[in-house]
C-alpha cells in the first residue's frame, strides 16, 4: 500500500475558523462561507419573496449585513442561524419596498380566502409535475401571514431546528410550534384548493 | 431481499410539503441561480465588504509622501532620544456592557396605559356593571402588528377597517352600540 493511499482527507474548516480567517482579511474564507450557505439562503429568500431577482438581492444584502455586523452575532448562535435571520430581515425589507411600489389587488369580497381563485392554474392530471408543484407552493406560501411564513420557511427550507428558529426570530419555542401548526394547517387547506378545483 | 413498497399508497406531494417532508421539500426546490450569477453576486459582496481604495492621482505624490514619512520618522527618533519618557498613566478599563436584546417594536411609539393604581373611579354612568378586582392588564400588553394579523373579511359590526394600514401596531375597537 502506498503512502498516498493512507492520506486522510482533511475535514472542511468550521464556520468559526472561516470567520476568524475572514476577520483577518482572508478573502478566500469569505468565498468558502458564501459557497457553503448561498443555496439555503437563496431558498429561504425565494420562498419569502416568490421572485428570483428579489431573492438574489436579499441574499446579497444578507451576506453583506451578516458579515458587516458580526459583532452583534457574537457567536451566540450558529453562523447559519445568524445569516438566515439577516437574510429574512433583508427579504422583509425588500418585500415592504415592493409593496409600497405596487398596488396589490385585494381579493373580491365574495371570494373564499382559503381557496385559489378561478384564475389560478390547476392541473387536470392528478400527478403534479415539478413546475406545477412549485407554483402551487409559491402561491400558497404567499397567502400565509408573514410571521407564519417566516417561521415555516426557516424551519422547512432553512432546515433550522425549533430552537434555531426561535433564536433567529427572537421568539419562544412555543411560539415557533404554534406558528408552525397554524401554517401547516393553512397550507394544507390552500393546497387542497389547488388540487381539487 | 428488499421490501416492496410499490403497493403502498403514495403520499400526496403537497401534503408532504406542508408537513415538511424532506423529499417533498427537495422535489419542490426553486431553480437555483447559475454559477455565473453566483459568481457575480460573490464579487459584488466582496466589493461591498472591501470598497476599493482610490489610486493616487500622480506618481510624484507618492515620492512626496515617502519623503514626508521619512522626515517624520527622523523627527520622532530625535524626540524620543532627547525628551524623557512621560509618566505612564493608569486608565481604568471597564468591561463592555452587554448589548440589550433587540426590541422588534423599538421603532413604534409607546402607547401609554393606566394601571389600576392610577385610576380612581368616582362615578360609573349607566347601570349593570361594577368595576371590581385587579385590572386586566397587569403586565406589558403585546400588540400584534399587521404582519402578524391577516384580516380577510371584516364583519359589518366592526368600524371602518383598513385592510392594510401599514406596519404600525393596531388596535381594533368595536363600534359603539
Amino acid at each position: 500500500m502506498t503512502l498516498a493511499a493512507l492520506t486522510i482527507p482533511l475535514a472542511p474548516p468550521t464556520d468559526d475558523a472561516l470567520l476568524a480567517r475572514f476577520a483577518q482579511g482572508d478573502r478566500a474564507a469569505l468565498d468558502d462561507l458564501f459557497r457553503r450557505y448561498r443555496g439555503v439562503a437563496y431558498r429561504v429568500a425565494y420562498r419569502l419573496l416568490g421572485r428570483e431577482a428579489d431573492a438574489l438581492d436579499a441574499v446579497q444584502d444578507g451576506f453583506v449585513n451578516a458579515l458587516t455586523h458580526l459583532d452583534r452575532f457574537g457567536g451566540r448562535s450558529s453562523f447559519k442561524t445568524w445569516l438566515l435571520r439577516v437574510v429574512c430581515n433583508a427579504a422583509l425589507d425588500i418585500g415592504r419596498q415592493r409593496k409600497r411600489h405596487e398596488r396589490v389587488p385585494q381579493a373580491p369580497r365574495d371570494a373564499s380566502p382559503d381557496r385559489f381563485g378561478a384564475g389560478d392554474p390547476a392541473p387536470a392530471d392528478a400527478e403534479l409535475v415539478r413546475a406545477d408543484l412549485r407554483r402551487a407552493i409559491d402561491a400558497a406560501l404567499a397567502r400565509l401571514p408573514v410571521a407564519q411564513r417566516q417561521t415555516f420557511v426557516l424551519h422547512v427550507e432553512g432546515e433550522l431546528t425549533y430552537r434555531e428558529v426561535a433564536d433567529a426570530l427572537g421568539i419562544s419555542i412555543g411560539t415557533v410550534m404554534s406558528r408552525l401548526f397554524y401554517a401547516r394547517r393553512r397550507l394544507k387547506d390552500l393546497l387542497a384548493g389547488y388540487r381539487q378545483p | 431481499m428488499t421490501p416492496d413498497d410499490s403497493n403502498l399508497p403514495r403520499r400526496d406531494p403537497l401534503d408532504a410539503y406542508a408537513e415538511g417532508d424532506r423529499d417533498a421539500v427537495d422535489a419542490a426546490r426553486p431553480d437555483e441561480p447559475t454559477e455565473a450569477e453566483w459568481d457575480a453576486m460573490r464579487r459584488r459582496i466582496r466589493d461591498r465588504l472591501n470598497p476599493p481604495t482610490p489610486a493616487p492621482a500622480r506618481r510624484n505624490w507618492r515620492a512626496a509622501v515617502l519623503v514626508a514619512a521619512g522626515a517624520a520618522t527622523a523627527a520622532a527618533v530625535a524626540w524620543f532620544a532627547f525628551v524623557p519618557a512621560p509618566r505612564v498613566e493608569v486608565v481604568e478599563v471597564r468591561p463592555a456592557v452587554p448589548e440589550a436584546p433587540h426590541d422588534p417594536l423599538a421603532d413604534f411609539a409607546v402607547l401609554p396605559m393606566a394601571t389600576a393604581e392610577e385610576v380612581d373611579v368616582r362615578r360609573v354612568p349607566g347601570a349593570g356593571w361594577l368595576p371590581i378586582g385587579p385590572d386586566p392588564l397587569p403586565n406589558i400588553l403585546a400588540l400584534a402588528t399587521t404582519d402578524e394579523v391577516e384580516l380577510d373579511d371584516p364583519d359589518s359590526v366592526w368600524p371602518q377597517v383598513t385592510l392594510s394600514p401599514g406596519d404600525a401596531p393596531m388596535i381594533f375597537a368595536a363600534k359603539p352600540r
